[in-house]
């Protein structure tokens, strides 16, 4: 399947997922619209694009057109798809464990997934990285990061 | 004589010892994003919007507006020396300044980049200080259909103006639309689309979506690709323009100034659009158009200052009118919104201080810049040489401390991922993010306009065409939906010709 049919049936859903929600808003009247009449509008017209997109797709014959399968060829998804489930752990521990410790632990994971940096480099540098980025967010900045056992003993 | 007084004042602001360290921390933070492929000055902004709600509101703009420059002048120098764009409006440069570092002239291309773009942003900043005010006080006769129908247009043209497909920047506007939808309406007081979620009564904030789609995504996209770098291995000497330098580039300086200028104040203009027509326009008028593409310094020149020039550019319409022209712009004006400033042609009279203080503290910015990217040209370079591996996971780091920071919540950390997900399906799918970015920034105040004009015409949408400031806005706009349809259509009418019928 070609990439733009697929997106157009994706967004053509999501407009009529819309279409559906501000619907049921209300929509108002012309000279007093209600809060879903400007998302209901997007919504049809993102539908009516989808479908001019869809159709475009189909139209077009062109032996060299991408197939969806080709926008992941040759790429490292992979670590890409290690990256968001990194940072889905860390938000899910990061009130929990405090900043600096699920801080040195991402950066760690994250120098030595990808090219192999050596242990030492890896902690060494999320060592420094994170209490250098905890000094200044945290102490000069004043934002308010979440304090673990390491903050406690510290600071 | 009035605006001469005001240039004064503003000078008084932007002296302030504060302001200067932070024009120069917006700068030098603006270069480096513009040296460092992966992330562009939007992301930067982004990431660093939270941060500066703990600084005054004039010191927060006057930095942010220096990451923006700054990221023009550091953009060129990695195009320069690596042939990879540092930001979007330096991928012109990459054409010819790359050539030119491989003939042993990355000297003279960094010089005339940095002097051009001085000069240029200069010539924006005075463009500023005098066309803002009249302009200011022609838009005090804006109501409601006229606000409409400039934003309209601005989004108009950034989607004519987008590099791939219409209908698909199109359909990235009222995605953009419909996110900012999310949470309370403003009008009727009542929860819009928040699946029950308590976080997102407020709304999808500007920082996640915008570090989700700008910042997250291109990490993604740059680790699965695995982004590589080459730099030139000629050494760097020698870095003034020489005489014949200055008199091939002096004329595509003050044409780039120009276009980038008008094209920056244009919605849906900015350094991208203007620095790939100064191109355009060198090599076509041009003696020797042959040598575009292998090392002309004119192709160095004109783009860059047009580059430049359009952000002075794109403070027009932002300051005068509140209407930001570019995403840069888009978060510019949320920064001025956290502040409890209102942008629009009052903000001159009820805050002098903080429009004539940005104005002027551009020009100090533009000769820090020039100070930063000459002497220091061999620390970018070193910078430059820091592998991706390593930086990478710095750029997320930032990131969710900045998204963490807005509300001290964990929701807006998610909301993040979940758009630098999107974003990076955005980017394989080819669909933009800019156009999306500009109409959820635009979105809250078009739903107003829109309501506001139908409920004074009593549900009629001539109203939109019987003014006219709105009927010019929403005739170009149409037009330029339009016009890439209208070929089609004289192409098939000639066809049945062609053959007798």
């Amino acid at each position: 399947m070609k990439p733009e049919k697929a997106s157009s049936i994706f967004w053509m859903a999501f407009g009529m997922v819309m279409i559906y929600a501000s619907y049921k808003l209300k929509l108002g009247t012309l000279s007093h619209p209600g809060p879903g009449f400007l998302p209901f509008l997007a919504g049809v017209i993102l539908c009516c694009l989808s479908i001019i997109v869809f159709l475009e797709a189909v139209r077009r014959i062109d032996e060299k057109a991408r197939k969806l399968r080709e926008l992941w060829a040759g790429a490292n998804w992979l670590s890409a798809a290690i990256v968001v489930v990194a940072l889905l752990v860390y938000a899910l521990v990061f009130t929990h464990v405090g900043f600096l410790l699920s801080t040195i632990g991402l950066l760690t994971f994250l120098f030595r997934a990808r090219e192999r940096v050596g242990w030492f480099a890896a902690i060494g540098g999320a060592l420094i990285a994170s209490f250098a980025s905890f000094a200044v967010f945290a102490l000069w900045l004043k934002v308010q990061l979440p304090y673990g056992i390491i903050e406690k003993c510290l600071f | 004589m009035e605006t001469l007084n005001n240039i004064f004042y503003g000078f008084s602001v932007a002296f302030i010892p504060a302001n200067i360290l932070y024009c120069f921390i917006g700068v030098f933070i603006g270069t480096l994003i513009g040296v460092l492929p992966g992330i562009g000055p939007v992301g930067a902004m982004s990431i660093l919007l939270p941060a500066t709600v703990q600084i005054p509101p004039i010191s927060s703009i006057i930095m942010l507006a220096g990451i923006y420059y700054g990221s023009m002048y550091g953009g060129s120098t990695t195009s320069i020396l690596v042939n990879i764009p540092g930001e979007a409006a330096s991928v012109v440069t990459c054409l010819d300044g790359y050539q030119m570092a491989k003939q042993g002239r990355a000297g003279p291309a960094l010089g005339i980049a940095a002097f051009g773009s001085f000069i240029a942003g200069t010539l924006s900043v005075v463009g500023l200080a005098f066309l803002a005010p009249p302009l200011g006080e022609w838009a005090l006769k804006f109501g409601p259909p006229e606000y409409f129908s400039v934003m309209v247009l601005g989004m108009t043209m950034l989607i004519y103006l987008a590099s791939g497909s219409i209908p698909k920047a199109m359909m990235m506007a009222l995605v953009g639309v419909l996110v900012a939808s999310v949470g309370m309406d403003a009008t009727s007081a009542t929860q819009r689309f928040t699946l029950g979620i308590l976080e997102l009564n407020d709304g999808i904030g500007l920082i996640p979506l915008a570090m989700g789609l700008f910042g997250i995504s291109e990490v993604l996209i740059n680790v699965e690709q695995g982004l590589r770098r080459e730099l030139a291995k000629e050494k760097i000497k020698g870095l003034l323009p020489t005489r014949q330098d200055w008199k091939d580039s002096t004329a595509p300086i003050a044409r780039g100034s120009l276009l980038g200028f008008l094209f920056g104040i244009l919605p849906g203009g900015g350094g991208v659009t203007s620095s790939f027509v100064s191109y355009a326009v060198e090599k076509r008028i041009s003696r020797h158009p042959e040598k575009f593409g292998k090392g002309a310094i004119e192709g160095v020149a004109g783009p860059e200052s047009a580059n430049n020039a359009a952000t002075g550019g794109g403070f027009v319409p932002l300051l005068t009118l509140g209407i930001p022209s570019n995403p840069a712009m888009a978060m510019l004006l949320g920064a001025l919104l956290i502040h409890g400033m209102q942008p629009g042609p009052l903000l001159m009279q009820k805050q002098p201080d903080l429009f004539w203080g940005v104005v002027t503290s551009m020009y100090v910015g533009n000769g820090m810049l020039l100070l930063l990217n000459l002497p220091m040209i061999g620390m970018w370079v070193q910078v430059l040489k820091i592998p991706y591996r390593i930086l990478f996971p710095l750029i997320l780091l930032f990131c969710l401390i900045g998204a963490y920071s807005i509300n001290n919540s964990v929701a807006d950390i998610l909301i993040m991922i979940l758009f630098g997900i999107v974003g990076y399906l955005m980017k394989k799918f080819e669909y933009e993010g800019a156009p999306l970015i500009l109409a959820y920034v635009l979105g809250p105040m078009l739903e107003i306009s829109l309501r506001q004009s139908l409920t004074i015409s009593s549900g009629s949408f001539a109203i939109f065409f019987t003014r006219p400031i709105a009927a010019g806005g929403m005739l170009l706009a149409i037009l330029l939906i339009l016009s890439p349809i209208l070929p089609r259509i004289r192409k098939r009418r000639r066809f049945p010709e062609a053959f007798g019928e």
